[in-house]
């Protein structure tokens, strides 16, 4: 049977890592190719790249960078930032993606899901979503274009119907925090979404994984924990295993 | 060392796949020239998308004759949506023709759980094979994957997995393999599945 996945999300902002606080405060952490290495040689499930800054600054995620951390990574990868046309998602994934994150221009023209999913199939197509909380409902949100006037649930259940392969959910509030994960919306979205649904943001210890897996996510993605603290990911299947999940 | 030839339909996560040879200290040529690829030894067939639009694909340049041809003697492994073109039709976006090489069809996974079948998964071999040596049975690779194969006879069954159903995670028919999980992704089982490949006799 599948396995329950750890994915480490490795942020950009161009040339560094990073890794921010509710989406402003910024650590910068070096070089992208020591970062994806290291994940490499811990065989983690797979992994997310994100470059947060290139929407906003109308580039895509620079593809050489991509070819360079890639050079020796045999694990399954996710790329995101920037990218808006159906040539971007063919060279993001000739550079060695497997499946693209696209955020800001499935917001701003939904039909681009539709278009990618025809041509490389609805397995490629990662819709990732931010969203902040309001009284304990979920906004989406958007690092380029702000907060919208959209809720969650809505743009995800549209997301799934243009063709969205596979959900990843980023609640803003609980990004960098580390203080635990938003249970509540990962079990409504779980109720309303039959695509896998991967959730970010919160995550403190290794057992918040097993609860996020709980609470209805297919898998997990961590950034913070694995950067700032001792957890690694095997940390976090050993505790998800010890609750009876499946993992690798 | 045999060569390899990697079959560039514009449809596959070329790079990774030579990328992965590379590493096995395995030299490979990335074409899309009939003429290069008759000259070689082994070919793979990668391929990400739809079975559609694989399918087109197929249709341009008299590839399909080509590639039928050169399956007569040269040893392949489809990957992916590259093992599902081994089938006689797809059903993702309409009917559309296979090769034809591993009778059977694809269609959408009737399972209960969510699609796509998205991560590592077990691969349990069904029928002992030189694609499989030195691999452990029930070792995990990774899928990525919405389709399936349905192999009409079950001596083109290499290899199966279990996601809420039974699909065909290999098959087989005689020097032509294919897989639906992606070796070039599956780290230690992966490249070792792409090494026996390389050197079968």
């Amino acid at each position: 049977m599948l396995c329950t996945r750890v994915i480490p999300i490795v942020l950009l902002d161009g040339f560094s890592v990073l890794k921010t606080q509710q989406f402003n405060v910024r650590r910068n952490l070096g070089s992208p190719i020591t970062v994806v290495r290291i994940y490499n040689t811990r065989n983690v499930d797979e992994l997310i790249i994100l470059d947060i800054d290139a929407s906003r600054q109308g580039r895509c995620i620079d593809l050489w960078t991509i070819r360079d951390v890639t050079e020796d990574c045999f694990m399954p990868l996710t790329i995101g930032g920037g990218i808006t046309t159906i040539d971007d998602i063919r060279a993001t994934l000739l550079a060695g993606a497997d499946k693209v994150a696209i955020n800001t221009q499935a917001l701003m023209r939904p039909h681009f899901i539709r278009e990618g999913a025809e041509q490389f199939g609805r397995q490629c197509m990662v819709v990732s979503i931010d969203y902040t909380l309001v009284e304990g409902v979920g906004w989406v949100f958007n690092r380029g274009i702000g907060q919208q006037q959209l809720r969650l649930l809505d743009w995800a259940q549209e997301a799934v119907a243009m063709g969205a392969g596979e959900l990843l959910i980023n609640c803003v509030d609980r990004d960098g925090m580390m203080q635990g994960p938003d249970l509540t919306t990962i079990s409504l979205l779980r109720l309303h979404i039959t695509i896998p649904i991967i959730y970010a943001g919160g995550v403190g210890q290794a057992l918040d994984c097993a609860d996020i897996i709980q609470a209805g996510a297919h898998a997990v993605a961590v950034s913070s924990v694995f950067h700032f603290t001792s957890i690694t990911p095997d940390d976090c299947k050993a505790a998800m295993a010890q609750r009876g999940i499946l993992v690798r | 060392m045999s060569r390899i030839g990697i079959i560039d339909l514009g449809i596959g996560n070329i790079n990774s796949v030579q990328k992965a040879l590379t590493a096995l200290r395995i030299d490979s040529i990335v074409s899309a020239d009939f003429s290069v690829l008759r000259t070689l030894d082994k070919l793979i067939l990668p391929g990400v998308g739809s079975f559609a639009a694989a399918s087109h694909a197929l249709d341009v340049d008299e590839r399909r004759p080509m590639l039928t041809e050169l399956m007569h003697d040269k040893p392949l492994l489809g990957i992916c949506v590259g093992m599902q073109l081994l089938a006689t039709t797809g059903l993702e976006h309409g009917a559309n023709p296979g090769l034809g090489v591993v009778p059977g069809s694809v269609d959408m996974l009737s399972t209960t759980q969510p699609l796509p079948h998205v991560g590592w998964n077990r691969v349990c071999v069904d029928q002992s094979s030189p694609l499989f040596a030195n691999i452990p049975d029930g070792s995990y690779f990774y899928f990525t994957h919405s389709y399936a194969f349905t192999v009409e006879q079950q001596q083109h069954r290499l290899a199966s997995t279990f996601y809420g159903v039974t699909f065909s995670s290999a098959v087989v028919n005689q020097r032509i393999y294919g897989v639906q999980f992606h070796p070039e992704k599956s780290q230690q089982f992966g490249l070792q599945l792409l090494r026996n490949f390389v050197e079968l006799g």
